[in-house]
């Protein structure tokens, strides 16, 4: 067989998960429009991609933690520091290239988060392999060293133990995504969705990508503006506090 | 390599790719009139010089600013605060952290341009002042943490025996601990330097984006700008979307430089 039980059952696990978070974004997005009118919809928007490219980068972050959890700092990470120095314009313009031109996904909030799950990628899968590295390693590795295998290791001892973490991290990478303009603006478009929800495949202007483009416009005196930037602001020093590291806190601020 | 890193080390090396593959068109000699030119103005001027000046001139000025503030406010929180102090200036410099580049931008240009274009009225506030005032802001989170981080790693014994010595807390901390901590304090500033290249958006809003040589105060470009204003408008394939992946190229190539070099410096 090519694929075992196991691995079918995870695909499986990831099909429900991924199609729960699009039933919710859709529940969310509604609810949104009734609660917060005039930006109900760029807010939804934002929420929208923000959860959706958490729930793309999780896997691959997750992944890359497991398999180097026990491995001495190499190549991965020294390439991974690197391109998180990435400007998020940069990575903009290539999920412009890729998501909306090649894959033809067009201006879309699908694009978008592919786009912000791309930006994340590095810094999710640095910030996620630190996390397994802080917490009970040595516990892990005496498990390891009675026979346990890796995997098992991870999933019921490292992976308990650093979740504190590793929430802190999907905290802080939700914080950088939330506030994302660059990227949005070239995979997410820069018109609002219209009254009532659109699916996800349709564009819509995030909160960020809003308040550019009417300050660009010239109106940014207007009361859209300023709630636009209450809604960034609140949401964005919220999510920035709550995932502050606990040890160290200063290492990570202002990536 | 496994699985997983595998597709991690390839999804971001694809994207570097992409942006050299984009790039590939502009790159052969002459394919670019003007490219060393001072203004980037499609479709008959592919200028990079302005830009890139500016660009330079940009982060210079917002590390000037947001230097000081960020090295004094790391080696005050990470050798010498204690207390509410500690708490309190730790605490706003998180609070920066989560305010999003876009709203720095637009309570610039909501209070900062107004009083600028007192003093500048012809450029309406416009230039590369108000965009590295507010690219400072948004620089000292990442210069403090550096900074402090370089300060909590100066070995106790050190500023002990300075104390020993007769010399004050502050002196030994000044005296000592910076001295101990010059290359991480440099890094610090490197990496800030790193992120002031690669911001675009609130120096968009801020520069004005004419195709004029830099000033301080009337409207330029930067690099970062030119890419906001420009790339969703080009035409794919076209040369002008081919010398915009040059901008992008040289965009990455400052910033994840200057990066890894405050990096290799630590």
């Amino acid at each position: 067989m090519i694929l075992s039980r196991r691995a079918c059952a995870l695909c499986a696990l990831g099909a429900a998960a991924l199609g729960a978070a699009v039933a919710g974004v859709n529940v969310v997005r509604g609810a949104l429009f009734a609660l917060a009118p005039g930006v109900g919809g760029m807010l939804a928007a934002s929420l929208a991609v923000v959860i959706l490219s958490l729930a793309a980068v999780a896997p691959p972050a997750l992944g890359v933690a497991r398999e180097r959890a026990w491995s001495e700092p190499g190549p991965v990470e020294a390439w991974l520091l690197l391109v998180s120095a990435t400007p998020a314009l940069i990575v903009g313009m290539t999920a412009l290239v890729w998501f909306v031109e090649r894959a033809g996904l067009g201006f879309s909030l699908v694009s978008g988060a592919l786009g912000l799950a791309l930006m994340n990628l590095p810094f999710a899968a640095l910030g996620a392999l630190q996390a397994v590295r802080q917490d009970e390693r040595s516990a892990g590795t005496g498990a390891l060293a009675l026979g346990v295998p890796e995997a098992r290791v991870f999933r019921d001892i490292v992976l308990p133990a650093s979740a504190g973490a590793l929430a802190r991290v999907a905290l802080r990478a939700a914080a950088r995504a939330f506030g994302e303009t660059a990227v949005l603006m070239f995979t997410a478009g820069v018109e609002p969705a219209s009254a009532s929800p659109r699916g996800l495949m349709g564009g819509s202007a995030t909160l960020a990508v809003r308040l550019w483009y009417l300050t660009s416009q010239g109106q940014g005196t207007g009361a859209q503006a300023r709630a636009c930037a209450l809604w960034l602001t609140v949401i964005g020093v919220a999510l920035a506090l709550a995932g502050r590291p606990r040890e160290a806190p200063v290492t990570e601020r202002g990536r | 390599m496994r699985p997983w890193s595998a597709l991690v080390v390839l999804v971001t090396g694809a994207l570097v790719a992409t942006l050299v593959h984009e790039a590939l068109p502009a790159l052969v000699p002459r394919a670019l009139p003007e490219l060393w030119g001072m203004a980037f103005s499609p479709p008959d001027r592919f200028g990079a010089l302005g830009p890139l000046t500016g660009s330079v001139a940009v982060a210079a000025l917002a590390l000037a600013l947001a230097g000081p503030v960020g090295v004094g406010a790391g080696i005050y929180l990470g050798s010498l605060a204690q207390g509410t102090w500690a708490r309190l200036l730790s605490g706003a410099i998180d609070t920066l952290t989560g305010v999003p580049a876009v709203v720095v931008g637009f309570l610039a240009t909501s209070f900062l341009l107004p009083v600028l274009r007192v003093v500048a009225p012809a450029g309406g506030g416009y230039g590369l002042l108000p965009a590295a005032v507010a690219l400072g802001v948004m620089v000292v989170p990442t210069v403090e943490g550096f900074a402090a981080d370089a300060m909590r790693a100066v070995p106790a014994d050190l500023v002990a025996g300075s104390l020993a010595l007769g010399a004050t807390l502050e002196a030994s901390v000044l005296g000592v601990g910076v001295a101990h901590a010059r290359r991480g304090l440099s890094q610090a500033v490197l990496l800030g330097t790193g992120r002031a290249l690669g911001e675009g958006m609130a120096v968009e809003m801020l520069v004005g984006n004419a195709p004029h040589p830099p000033a301080l105060l009337a409207p330029s470009q930067t690099l970062t700008s030119v890419l906001v204003q420009q790339f969703g408008l080009a035409q794919p394939r076209s040369l002008w979307a081919h010398a915009l992946a040059v901008l992008g190229i040289l965009v990455l190539a400052l910033a994840a430089g200057v990066s890894a070099l405050g990096a290799r410096r630590a």
